[in-house]
C-alpha cells in the first residue's frame, strides 16, 4: 500500500490518475477494485512476457 | 491527542483479541519525524496498545540500515506486518481511513498465516514460478 498523497514522486513515475491504482511487476495495471477471481487473473498475466512491440 | 477515537478502539480490541500467535508491527522512522512518519507512529502505538499479541518495534531508517535493508525499505515511513513469516507487505505512509481496517484485517491474517481467498484463487496463486510486486496506491477518503 502507498498513500499518494505522501509519494508525490512515484505518483508521476506511475502516472496515478486515480485510486486505488494497483501495479503488478509495473506491467499489470488497473484502476478501481477487482472482484477476487478478477485480481487473480491480473496477478497470473503478470506472469506472461512482454508481447514484442510493447 | 488520540488518533483512534474510542469507540473504533473498543472495535479493534474486539477484533485482535482472536489473535493467536504474535504479529510484529515493524515500523521504519527517523530523527526529526515528519508529520506523516509522527502520525504514523502514533497509530501504531495506539493500535499495539489494544493486543498484547501486537507488538510495536521502532526503526531508524537512517541508523539501522541493516535492518532498513533487510525489509527491503527504501522510504518512510513504512510499517512491516510481519508474523513468524515476513509475507511481504508493506503500508508506505500513514494507513488512515479506508486503509485503516486494511491494516487491522492484515494483522489478523497474518497471526493466522492464511487469508480468506477462495481455494481456487489459492490453488492458482501458488503456481506462480516468478516473485510478483505488487504496488497499491490509496488515499486516505
Amino acid at each position: 500500500m502507498i498513500e499518494a498523497v505522501e509519494f508525490p514522486h512515484l505518483v508521476q513515475k506511475y502516472q496515478v490518475s486515480g485510486v486505488p491504482k494497483v501495479l503488478i511487476n509495473e506491467k499489470v495495471e488497473f484502476i478501481g477494485a477487482l472482484p477476487e477471481e478478477a485480481f487473480v487473473a491480473q496477478v497470473m498475466e503478470s506472469q506472461k512476457p512482454q508481447k514484442e512491440g510493447n | 491527542m488520540p488518533i483512534l477515537e474510542d469507540k473504533v478502539k473498543e472495535q479493534v480490541r474486539g477484533d485482535l483479541s482472536k489473535l493467536t500467535e504474535e504479529v510484529k508491527l515493524i515500523f521504519f522512522t527517523q530523527e526529526l519525524e515528519c508529520q506523516f512518519c509522527q502520525q504514523t507512529h502514533q497509530l501504531l502505538e495506539e493500535v499495539s496498545i489494544l493486543s498484547d499479541k501486537v507488538r510495536l518495534i521502532i526503526y531508524n531508517f537512517v541508523l539501522d540500515k541493516d535492518k532498513a535493508k533487510k525489509y527491503d525499505i527504501n522510504k518512510i515511513p513504512a510499517t512491516v506486518v510481519e508474523g513468524k513469516v515476513d509475507y511481504g507487505i508493506r503500508f508506505y505512509g500513514l494507513p488512515a481511513g479506508y486503509e485503516f481496517p486494511t491494516l487491522v484485517e492484515s494483522i489478523i491474517d497474518v497471526s493466522r498465516g492464511t487469508t480468506d481467498l477462495s481455494a481456487q484463487s489459492k490453488k492458482t496463486i501458488v503456481t506462480l514460478s516468478q516473485p510478483i510486486h505488487i504496488q497499491i496506491f490509496t488515499t486516505p477518503s
